[in-house]
């Protein structure tokens, strides 16, 4: 299921996620602030085209993304954190 | 990873701010044997889980748990975020909402064990208990 290119667009989730919770923490305490809200709205769009991209090649990553109408395939294994010692 | 969104779970209208009762309902979200603990408790257990149906529940309720006492407090006045199926859920599942920070509650201690019998034994059981025991909480909180 987790397959390589699946891995490598989880990445980019990662990457541009961590970036949206910088950048949130940042605007919390400095709401005035307009490159960091820029900055925000750059790596937001990121963000969700990443999101997108993984959702519509290996599956939902978001409980109310899921689209399946025959099978409630948010508990299957594995999670993405689990069978990675190798 | 958790996200949360910017509305309570169940919309509350407090009419009457009461503190004494703010105080209490905190230390059942924050206290040394609130939700938060049960929250840590039902993911920790996730983790041993081997029935995936199992786990999903798991960690969803402890995620649920753990939500909706962070969404409590807003700006001075008692705000409630209860949503009624999982008050239930986690009750049944050994949880407790009374004041009981003295007396450790011991049946926290085998939650899997109950969920895996209630998930994987009784499911009739399960959802005629549940509408049930919703009927009851619905009045309560009324």
């Amino acid at each position: 299921m987790m397959n390589s290119t699946c891995n490598a667009l989880l990445n980019q989730v990662y990457q541009t996620g961590f970036a949206v919770d910088d950048a949130i923490l940042f605007l919390d305490t400095h709401p005035c602030d307009t490159a960091a809200l820029a900055y925000y709205q750059q790596v937001r769009a990121l963000y969700n085209n990443a999101v997108q991209t993984y959702e519509a090649q290996c599956g939902p990553l978001f409980m109310t993304d899921v689209n399946d109408a025959s099978y409630w395939i948010w508990s299957n294994d594995p999670w993405p954190w689990e069978g990675r010692c190798n | 990873m958790w996200k949360y969104e910017k509305r309570l779970q169940y919309p509350v209208n407090i009419s009457q701010p009461n503190p004494k009762m703010a105080q209490f309902i905190i230390s059942q979200y924050g206290g040394p044997d609130g939700e938060m603990g049960a929250s840590m408790r039902y993911l920790s257990q996730r983790f041993s889980m081997p029935y995936k149906m199992a786990k999903g529940t798991l960690t969803d309720i402890g995620i649920s748990v753990a939500i909706r006492s962070l969404s409590a407090p807003g700006s001075g006045r008692l705000v409630l975020s209860l949503t009624p199926i999982l008050i239930v859920a986690h009750i049944i599942l050994g949880g407790s909402f009374h004041f009981h920070t003295e007396n450790r509650n011991p049946a926290a201690r085998i939650q899997p064990l109950r969920l895996t019998a209630i998930l994987l034994i009784f499911p009739k059981m399960l959802s005629a208990c549940l509408s049930k025991i919703k009927n009851r909480t619905l009045q309560r909180f009324s």
